[in-house]
This record gives C-alpha cells, structure tokens and sequence, in this order.
C-alpha cells in the first residue's frame, strides 16, 4: 500500500510505528536535515569534531568543512555516498578505525540516512553551524515604542509595538472577541475560575467604555483568587509539592507558605527571585532539592539540581546536559555548572564526568560573570547572597526577558521566544520581548503590571487562532493560542458549575512527621495575617520562635528506652490572662495534656504534633501544665507493641502567650520539668505538692532525631489561634493534593521542574473523565444541588446550567438536545447527564 | 475469545489525534530506532511483568542453596537457604520447595540467575524499584518513562480497544511509600497518552471499563449520543477545526469505544469459567495472572502485574523470612504455573514473553554489597535462637534470580551462577537492568537505542542508548 501521506502522518508512523515507512533498501524519502541528520551528526560526531573540537582537522561545523574534511581528505561529495569518506568511515568493518571513535557504531537505518542524505545533495540550512550557538544578549534593552499606525486608535505598546511586525508578516489580528469570550478568557487566564453567569450579564450590560481595563483590575485585585490560580504556575515551576520524594528522609522541603504569601502580596519578582535563590526564611526547599537516601549520580547532587533549577527557569538556560559533560545544546560546559552549584555547596565539589571523578575541583562562578563575581571564599549564606543579588540586578535583562515570555506565553499560548527554556532561540519580534522586559524592570518588576498589559492589548483580545502548524520557524503571530484548561482549571470550573468544590483532609490541614501536607494551614497563615490589623508602631513584630526541647525521665530516651508511662509537671506564674495563648506539643507514642486539670489535648501520633488554644484554661498567677505521657510498649496499660532495635521515647511542648497582638510569655519543655513514675491523685492540679519528683532529662533541642519535627513544632508571634480562623472556602483546585482526575489531566508530581503542561487530550483522560469516580461523584452532587435549587420548569433549568458552563444560552437545537437528556420534569440522572455532557465540550475545555 | 488484527485505518484513527496533537505541542519526537533498519525482528508482542515488590530473595526461591532447617542456637552465618531443594520438569534446573508447579513448567523457562542491580548505597526500595522500572536512577532531571510506556510509545496498542499499558495489583492508598511509586508509574516526558491503565484490584477491573455505578449501559449510550448531538449543535464548532478540539473528541470517542467494546468482556473476571477461575485463585496476585491472560488473548501490550509493595509487608521480609517466604510462594506458584500453561494452549506462549523480577535479592546478613555495606540495616543476631530471626531480612543487590517464559526464550535454559556460600553473589554472567531491558526491547523488536527527543538532547530506551541484549537468552 503506497499512499501520499502528508508530513505530519510520517511522524506519526515513526511515533507509535505501524507498518513500513521507508524500507532499508527501498527508494529513500526525502531525507530533512534538521529532523534527520543533525541527530545523528550531533549524537555521533559532535562531541570530537564540532565546535572548537577538530580530532584529525576534521570538522562537522558547516557543510564546506564536511566538504574539505581531514586530515584523511573529503569528508563528503554531494550526490555520491558511495565516494564520500564519511560512508566509508561510518562504515568501516574494524572497529579500531571505525567513526565514531568513541560510543556505539551506527545503526544500518542511519548510516542510509546519512546516504540518502548526501545523494540528495547533502542539503544544509542556510548559515547553520554545530560551532555557533546563538546566545542571546544579556543587556536589558529599550527599544523605542513606535507610533500607532495613523487612525488606528492603537494606545496599548503591545499593539503598537506589533504594528510594524504584522505589516512585515503581511498578517493580521483577528476580530476582538465578544464582551463575553473575553471575559471567560481573561478570568481564566489571570484567576483560573469561570466568571459567574450573573458577573458575566452585568459585564455585558456595563456601557462604560474602559469595562474590559476594570474588569481586569478587579481579576488582578482578588489577591486570594490571584494567589489560588498562580499557585499551580509556580509550584510546577518550583518544583514545590505537598508531598512525594524525598519527604520520607526528610530530604526535602516546602515552600508552600513563603509561595502562597509572596503571590498573595504579588512581591516584586526581583525579591521574589531573590529570597528563592538566597534561601530566605520559608523559601529554602527551592535550592534544597531533593535529597534521595543512597548514592546519587554525582550531576543530580542536590546543588545540581539548584544550579539546573535556577538556570532554567529565571534565566531559560539548560544546564541539564552540561551537568555530566560538555553540553552539546549549547555552550555551557561541566565547569559552568559545577561553578554554579558550588555557590550551594558547603565544601569543594569534585568534578564529575559522566558520573566519574574527574579529579579536578570545582570553582565558584556564575555563567555569566559580565553580571558580577562571587567569592568562592565566603561563606555558602554570603556567597547565596551574592548570587541572588547579581542574578536579580538590573543589569540581567535575561531575569525580565525570560518571565515576560513566560507570561506572554501563558496569555496567548505560545511565547514570544520558544521553547520558553531557551531564551538563546530567536523571538519573533525582538523589540516586543525587549521592551516588556525593561517595562517590566521600569515598574518595580510588578508582574501583575505585565498581565494586565498583556491583557488590556487588542492583540489579546482579538479571535483565537488554532495551534495548525507544528513548526516553529513558520509560526507568524496571529493572535492568542486556543489554549487547554490545566487540570486545577478544569476542576475549578467543574467546583463553579456544579457547586462541588475540593474536600479537605486533615493531612492537608497539619503537615505530618516528614512535613509533608499540611498546605491548607500555610495559606490560613496568609489570610489570617491578612485579617489581622497591622501591630502598632514602636512593637517588635516577632519575638525569638518558640520551642521546645525533647524530654524524659533519663537522657538516653532518644536512642532507647524500656517503654512504660511517666508524668510530668510545670509551674509557671502569670502576671495576667493572655488575650490569647496557643500550645503545642507531640509525644512518642502517646500524651495528654492538662492546664489547670483540665484535659486540652491528646494524641497517640507523634509525627503529628497537636496544636490547641489554651487562652481559657489560664489564669492570672498559678497555672500547672501537666502531661501524662507513654512510651510504648506499656506493661501497665498493655499499650503499644515491642518492636525490633531500638525504642525511642520523647515529649516535647511548647506554650506562647499574647497581649493583646503582642507575645508577652512562652512556656517550653526543658529541665526545669518534674516527673516520676506511677499514677497519684491530684497530680495534675495546681495545689499539688509535688515534693520528691524527679528534674525531666533533656534528650535534645527541638529538631532532634528520629523525630526531626522543629518546623511543626516551632510557635511564632504569628502563631495564634486566631489563625485557623481564616476561612478558605471555597477550596480551589491547586491548594489540594493530587488526585486521579488531575493526575490524569496532567497535573504533575512536581518531581522535576515543570514549565509547561500538555495540552493534548489523551485516550487516558478520557477514560478518567467518563467513567472514574472523582468527576462522577461531583457531577452526581452537583445535579441534586441544581434541582434543589427548584428551577421551575426544564427550560429555565437548562438556560442557568449553560449560562453557569458556557457563559451564554442555548440555541434552539441545543435545547432540544438537552430536553431529550433531562426530560420535561428533570430528574437527577438526566442534569448528571447534561452537567457531563456540557463539561466535556471543547467550548468548556478550552479557553477560546 | 476472538483475536482481532488491528488494521492500519484502526490504528490511525486511535493515535493520530494525540500524535498530531502531540507534535503541535512540542511533545517529544522519536530520533533514533524509529527506523525500519534499525529494528530488530520481534519475537515477542506482549510482554507480562510479574512485579515481586519487596525484594525477593533468591536463595529462598529459584537458586536453591544448601538448606539448613532451624535449630536454636544455629549460626546466622551457616545459613543460605531456608528451604529444601526440589527437582523440576529439568534435571539440571533446581527450585526450592514450594515452586513445585513452576517446577513443573520449568521446561519452557529460561532462568537468570545473576541478575545485579544498582548499588545506590542506601537501599531505598522505592529508588530501586524506580531504577528498575525506567533504567535509570533517580533522581534525574526529566521524568524517566516506565518501561511499560516506552513500549506503547514505540510499538502502540496491539489492539486499539484495550489500553496498551496495563498496570495490576498495585493499590497506592494508605502506602507510606505512594509518591514514590507513582513516581515511576507513568510514562514521564513521553507524555500522559502513553501511561498505565490502572487496576489496582483485579477482581474490580470491570470497573475500570465499564459505565460508571449505577448508570445503565443504555443511559451510557445515551449520553454519549446527546453530546455527539451538542458538538453539532454547538455554535462553536462549527468555527473551523483545531488539534485540540480534535484531540478532545477524538480521545472520548475512543474512551467510548473501549468501554463499550467487546474487548471489555477481558477485564470481566466473572465470565471466567469457575475451574479455571479457581486454578489462579491465591488472592490479588493469582487473579491478577487471570487477568494477565484474559487481556494478553485481547491484545494487551505490556502488562505489569504486581504482588504489591507495602514498606515491610509481602516479599519486604525484614523478620519471619523463612515462615512468610512460604506463603508468598504458595501465593504465586499455581498462578504463574497456570499462566504459563494456558498461555501456550491457546498458542499465544511463543509471542508473549513473561518476565518475573524483583528490585532486588535479600541474604541473612550481607546488606547491599559485600564490600559496600549499609548503614541502619535490620537487627539480625548472630545466633539465632527465634525463628523470627530465621530468613533473609537484609537487602542484597549483588544476585538475583530473574524468570523467563515464551517471547522467544531458550526452553529450559539456565544462565548465570552464583556462589554456593553466603552471601551467594553473582559469579558469572552478570545481568544488569540495563542488559536485561536490552533483551526485553530486542524480543519486543524495539532497537535499545530506541530515544526521543527531550530538552533538544536524546533520551534513550535503555540507559544512554547503551542496553545489549543478552542474546544467550534467546534460542
């Protein structure tokens, strides 16, 4: 069977492989030099015979040198394969004179590549050259805003900046978009939710002519919708997960607090950037990595990960390949990346090849120390400082240049320069990318300054385009990009349309032992502090964090200990009645805790530390904190397992009270506790007298092993229980833990660094949509709720479900459609029906 | 149960959407072994992962040492295998006790039994079993495909009604280590299309592909009629076509096809006959088999089934080795023996090449390597005076039995020797993953050097492109 197949079904057959493409020794298609031959002349001859590297004067870097060859003669004759060196060599029976030189022969299939190639005429892109990688500049640069084209009434730069690029391009902008298309658009793109159908009526009926700028406004002021929605943006990119690898040894770290406030303040990106890369309080799990337990390939040690971490995603650079050798990608070589992750490392690394000690020490330096130097011989907290600070000067104008083209890329689908890793690729218009950088420096780096630019444009605004043509040298910008809802979109809009917003757990509410979860208390935080009025002038805003130490009855308790229960006793005397008091305290295996005799807490987790409002169980004077506490096993009570090795056994707490916003006290577990053995009565009231009890012994500080639990542990001046007050509601997709359905949309394990999600649909998806349990389950409660809400008739019931999903009416055989589903008196089954029906459309899934 | 050949017009109208799409969006393309040259000549369509999560010991199962029953007061250091030694369908191929029905198929087996591993210092099974499913270590800079996914990448469906990767027997729910399976339970960069249909219980796999509970077939179809009815009522789609939108319809139309399909009757272990049900019947695993072989007879392309991995629970002997060693073989005996047996009465054995392997072995008190010991290993006392202490409870990465049946394997063939004396390391003909995976690629007709394109460098089937086959397996 013989078929003209168009370009794009080849790839195809190659991707999933279906019978023949192209026969060994068949007529050969059609061979392209960028799909099919560079591969193989960059994997096999680049790395001894590209760029500066001439092994036998013999180079790859442009076809005449291909053409003069070596030291052996021509390397190649256009049109004659068979008498051209290269096939001979490639070629060759004896392995000892066989090119490559060095890694495996090639295969039959690419040696008639490289054949049907050079019969071909050995075609080679104009100017292409393995020696020379573009590298962008670094300088920020403002180039000139061009006039509006006359009577154009353009007033946005971006539009006048793109003027002059479409009349090159002979292209132009579609038609602006309906008041509506534009509103679900922008909110989506800015906030993440659906806009409501009463919003999206008012909007439309709204006469002032500057609407579409206020709406704007209003989106980028909901600073809890706008931290919600970006949230997913810069986990991905952060690579900041609730959960995963490496919680288990306590080799990584959240960020999730630090995350969720800098955008709910919409911190300037340059101090954003800053307090990543400078490990500011919060903000360390970024460069932390993490860290497996074992042997870890030397290019993956966790100040690797920081320097491929920083490197792609605030400077679009890959330093991935240059990690383990000279990259051949681009420019940067093992030293480059060594230089950068010794900025993270506490002693001298050693330079690894592949995996294999080099012998040679790294040395401390930036990849582009035009910007600054760093002193190699500071220490890591001066020399982390000094790489923030020279990253994030205003001489880096890769900082601006790269976030823009993020950010563009997020609102119109693709980026002014793709891919947006690799900032060295040419942009479609330079001055465009240019100028919104150094705009972007011109205003305090306010990224919600950017959007809103972006999103005020009539380029924004006009009809999207569909993705047609995969090739990136052909793109010509017409608009934005149809783009796919992420997973936390979708099911944001599932939580509008259905009025099933995300459940919460209690692992989500309180970190656990590995401080893993726990990402809804650390978005409380935010909003509380929020809420909470600004301390009066001339008030120390924090005291020192408040902590306590690991105690028991003797000193070896942290390794091991018999097991049994013990009871202990504090005194402390207050002058006044805190206005608020929390405390906080965990125990192996098992506490309860009593102020004054009454019981506040108890818990048999201790890698789950309970923390409780105290404030009415104080008292002006006198007060006892008293703790019956077990190690198990417990003989006495039959309590708790013998397990093997050793058994350690621990109490901790911790106590802070507040004057009005002010600490005023705290109360930690140290030596100054007493305990002894053996129930008495009375022994947690105050009038106690506990003569003849024993001084506590400290085991360790806060954070000692095995339990490692300082940050659940630790009591801040933030730290009141006016806290968990703070209403999150409703819960938005991105502040949850993963679940099938966003899995299967794409959202990732964050494991690695994530720019952008997939927007392909996949057969996979498909199924999770029509028949997995999470959306059936929302979309079954979503239905009673919308015919509890009493529509009168199933018309009316039809008109505010499409009005809620799509933003507008049915028309007439749509109506029909939807009447067939639900029948003349709706039943539950048949809204289900319809709510799935109207999710699944691409009107729905895609942002238009 | 009917076979059906999938034609080429099947095949496109199954792919194209998410190839083309994938294409528009930048996914990964194939740069090397895409090419009809480079392929090696498969011997096998399917391949059958049988998963032993927990790291089984190979002294205790296929490569029978010198057995010393327990006596109080026994040296640790005496003691290699805790099982008596038994004969099989070939003489020169021995198993320990409790294999009998493996035993019995041993004929149409070849059996590594020097299968190394990585050493990746401390031995965590989660990063090992990483390591084994993808080929390469973690942590890693892009998210490494399963071996599952690269196979249905390069190969697709072998029938476009049932998924292409099938993933049995591993629920994730309530295990401390969740993350860090689903970590390498995924097709990674290549991309979600290519990723594991999941039945973590096999006797719900209906589930999986039928209407969701408590909604009829008929009220299935219906919906599923309405919304073809509304995308051509819709006003929107009539404004011209785009990869998305075509993508969108495309992946629900086959997601309709593979739930109403006949193909989904495989999944349905009700409808297998009571007798036969009962020969696998040893629990998940065992129905996991059963399912194995009613997906391979729909056409399956990789299945992976699993005994589970729980920290500490099944093959994860940290403490009564000896006791729950033979449960566990009690569990898979039948099941495998069964499987290997139907498989080759319905002529399917010699295409479909079954894999049985485990992250790593175990041994009484060599933990990691012999010369690489690790810190924090189990409690193990020189003397063993409780038979709680009886066993191999300490993970050993230098051997490790692998077992092989059809795809084009030797018949009755053993390859590899490990040492008779404790801790009975690899002497000769060692395996390593990436080999290993080599030789399940080449069987498969995937070239090892098989890669995509990733971050504009190669990303290869087998680690750097540098699998060989162990051809020595193959007869």
């Amino acid at each position: 069977m013989r078929t003209r197949l168009p370009l794009f079904v080849l790839f195809l057959c190659f991707a999933v492989t279906v019978p023949v493409v192209r026969a060994a020794d068949a007529p050969a298609a059609k061979v392209e030099f960028d799909t099919h031959v560079k591969p193989i002349l960059q994997r096999s001859c680049a790395r001894c015979h590209a760029g500066s590297q001439k092994k036998g004067k013999f180079s790859i870097n442009t076809r005449e040198s291909i053409m003069t060859g070596g030291s052996t003669g021509a390397g190649l004759v256009p049109g004659k394969s068979a008498e051209s060196l290269l096939i001979e060599l490639v070629m060759d029976d004896d392995p000892k004179t066989r090119m490559p030189a060095e890694g495996d022969a090639l295969t039959k299939g690419q040696i008639n590549t490289l054949r049907a190639w050079i019969d071909q005429g050995a075609q080679w892109p104009e100017g292409f050259d393995f020696g020379t990688s573009r590298k962008a500049p670094l300088e920020p640069r403002r180039p000139l805003l061009p006039d509006a084209p006359a009577g154009s009434g353009l007033t946005n730069p971006i539009d006048r900046l793109l003027a002059p690029y479409l009349t090159k391009q002979k292209a132009a902008l579609g038609a602006t978009v309906s008041d509506r298309v534009f509103a679900r658009r922008v909110s989506l793109d800015l906030v993440g939710l659906l806009p409501s159908a009463d919003r999206l009526d008012a909007f439309e009926k709204d006469t002032r002519p500057n609407k579409r700028e206020l709406y704007i406004d209003e989106l980028l002021g909901d600073r809890r919708a706008y931290a919600d929605h970006w949230l997913t943006f810069w986990n991905d990119a952060l690579h900041n997960a609730y959960r995963g690898t490496g919680f288990i040894d306590g080799g990584r770290k959240q960020i999730t607090g630090w995350l969720y406030q800098s955008l709910y303040d919409n911190k300037p990106y340059d101090q954003f950037v800053y307090d990543l890369i400078s490990s500011a309080p919060g903000a360390e799990g970024f460069t932390y990595g993490i860290k497996w337990r074992g042997v870890v390939n030397d290019s993956q040690r966790r100040e690797m990960q920081a320097a491929q971490a920083i490197s792609q995603v605030f400077l679009g650079t890959n330093l991935k390949c240059a990690s383990c050798h000279d990259s051949f990608v681009n420019d940067w070589k093992l030293t480059d990346s060594y230089g950068l992750a010794s900025v993270f490392a506490d002693g001298v690394l050693e330079i690894h090849r592949c995996d294999k000690p080099t012998g040679k020490m790294a040395e401390v330096h930036f990849l582009y120390p035009e910007l600054g130097a760093i002193d190699g011989a500071a220490p890591r907290d001066a020399r982390v400082k000094q790489l923030a600070t020279i990253l994030t000067s205003e001489k880096n104008g890769r900082l601006a240049r790269t976030i823009v083209n993020r950010l563009w890329a997020w609102c119109m689908g693709r980026g002014i320069i793709e891919p947006i890793d690799d900032l060295d690729q040419p942009p479609f218009d330079a001055d465009l990318l240019d100028w919104l950088a150094s705009d972007l420096q011109d205003h305090g780096y306010d990224l919600k300054h950017t959007l809103r630019l972006i999103c005020t444009s009539r380029a924004y605004q006009a009809i999207s385009v569909g993705a047609a043509s995969p090739d990136v040298k052909q793109f010509v910008f017409r608009g934005p990009l149809i783009k796919r809802m992420t997973a936390e979109q979708f099911v944001d809009a599932l939580g509008a349309v259905t009025g099933q917003w995300q459940r919460v757990s209690g692992e989500m509410e309180k970190p656990d032992g590995r401080a893993q979860g726990g990402q809804l208390a650390a978005v409380r935080a935010t909003l509380a502090r929020a809420l909470e009025p600004a301390p009066a002038p001339g008030l120390e805003p924090n005291v020192a964090p408040v902590l306590g130490k690991w105690i028991w009855s003797h000193k070896e308790a942290a390794r091991s200990d018999a097991g049994g229960r013990i009871f202990l006793r504090k005194i402390v005397k207050l002058d006044k009645r805190p206005t608020r008091a929390t405390a906080v305290a965990t125990c192996d295996n098992e506490f309860t805790l009593y102020v004054n005799g009454q019981k506040v807490a108890s818990s048999d987790n201790w890698s789950s530390p309970e923390k409780v409002d105290i404030t009415t169980h104080l008292r002006e004077g006198v007060n006892v904190f008293a703790v019956e506490a077990i190690n198990w096993p417990d003989a006495e009570t039959g309590k708790g397992v013998q397990i093997k090795g050793s058994n350690p056994g621990g109490f901790v707490f911790g106590a802070i009270g507040f004057d009005g916003d002010e600490p005023a006290w705290s109360v930690i577990s140290d030596e100054t506790w007493v305990w002894r053995k053996g129930l008495v009565k009375s022994w947690n009231e105050t009038n106690f007298d506990a003569q003849g009890w024993s001084h506590a012994a400290v085991i360790g500080g806060g954070n000692t092993g095995p339990w490692n639990l300082a940050s659940a542990l630790t009591l801040t001046s933030g730290d009141t229980q006016a806290n968990s007050g703070a209403s999150i509601d409703p819960v938005r997709a991105a502040l949850v833990d993963r679940d099938p359905l966003m899995q299967a949309l794409g959202r990732s394990n964050r494991e690695q660094v994530v720019t952008r999600r997939e927007s392909i649909a996949t057969t996979l998806q498909a199924l999770e949509l029509t028949n997995g349990g999470t959306l059936d389950t929302i979309l079954k409660a979503g239905a009673s709720d919308w015919i509890n809400r009493g529509a009168s008739d199933a018309d009316t019931l039809i008109r505010r479900i499409y009005a809620s999903a799509l933003g507008r009416s049915p028309t007439k055989q749509e109506l029909d459609v939807a009447r067939s589903l639900i029948g003349d008196k709706p039943t539950a089954d048949g809204v289900q029906d319809l709510l799935w029906v109207l999710v699944m459309l691409p009107e729905f899934q895609l942002v238009l | 149960m009917m076979i059906r050949t999938p034609t080429r017009r099947d095949f496109l109208k199954t792919a194209s959407a998410a190839t083309l799409g994938a294409l528009a969006a930048g996914a990964p393309r194939v740069l090397y072994g895409a090419d009809t040259a480079d392929k090696p000549k498969a011997s096998a369509d399917t391949v059958i992962l049988l998963w032993m999560g927990g790291g089984m010991a190979h002294t205790e199962t296929l490569d029978p040492k010198r057995y010393t029953p327990f006596t109080k007061g026994m040296k640790a250091s005496d003691v290699v295998s805790t099982f008596p030694t038994i004969d099989t369908a070939v003489d020169h191929i021995k198993l320990t006790q409790h294999l009998e029905k493996i035993g019995s198929v041993m004929d149409r087996a070849t059996l590594i039994r020097s299968h190394v591993v990585g050493d990746l210092g401390f031995i965590l099974h989660s990063r090992h079993q990483y390591h084994w499913h993808t080929g390469y270590e973690p942590p890693l800079s892009v998210a490494a495909p399963h071996l599952g996914a690269w196979l249905s990448h390069a190969l697709g469906p072998r029938d476009p009604a049932v998924p292409a990767f099938i993933d049995i027997g591993q629920p994730y729910e309530g295990n401390g280590e969740a993350e860090e399976l689903k970590a390498f339970q995924t097709a990674g960069v290549l991309g979600t299309e290519f990723g594991p249909f999941r039945i973590p219980e096999p006797t719900q796999a209906i589930e999986a592909v039928r209407p969701p509970a408590g909604m009829s077939r008929q009220r299935f179809r219906a919906r599923y009629e309405a919304y073809r009815k509304m995308i051509e009522a819709s006003p929107i789609a009539r404004e011209g076509s785009d990869y998305q939108r075509q993508s969108l319809l495309r992946s629900l139309d086959n997601a309709y096809k593979l739930l109403d399909s006949p193909a989904a009757s495989a999944f349905d272990l009700s409808l297998e006959p009571k007798e036969s049900y009962e020969k696998y019947n040893t629990g998940r695993f065992g129905l996991g088999c059963l399912l194995a072989r009613r997906l391979t007879e729909a056409g399956a392309r990789y299945i992976e089934v699993s005994s589970e991995y729980i920290p500490f629970k099944w093959w994860d002997t940290h403490d009564n080795g000896h006791t729950r060693l033979e449960s566990l073989k009690q569990m898979i005996d039948a099941p495998i023996a069964q499987l290997v047996r139907d498989l080759e009465e319905r002529g399917l054995l010699d295409r479909t090449l079954i894999v049985l392997a485990s992250e790593f072995s175990r041994s009484v008190l060599v933990e990691g390597k012999q010369d690489n010991p690790v810190p924090g290993q189990v409690a193990q006392p020189d003397t063993i005076n409780e038979l709680k202490f009886f066993g191999m409870h300490r993970h050993f990465t230098g051997a490790g039995s692998v077992l092989m049946f059809g795809g084009g394997v030797k018949k009755g063939h053993l390859y590899g020797r490990t040492a008779d004396e404790s801790p009975c390391t690899t002497i000769e003909n060692p395996v390593t993953i990436t080999d290993l995976h080599a030789s399940i690629y080449q069987a498969m007709g995937v070239s090892p050097q098989y890669a995509i394109e990733i971050e504009r460098r190669p990303f290869y089937v087998t680690k750097d492109g540098r699998g060989k086959p162990v051809d020595a397996l193959f007869g």
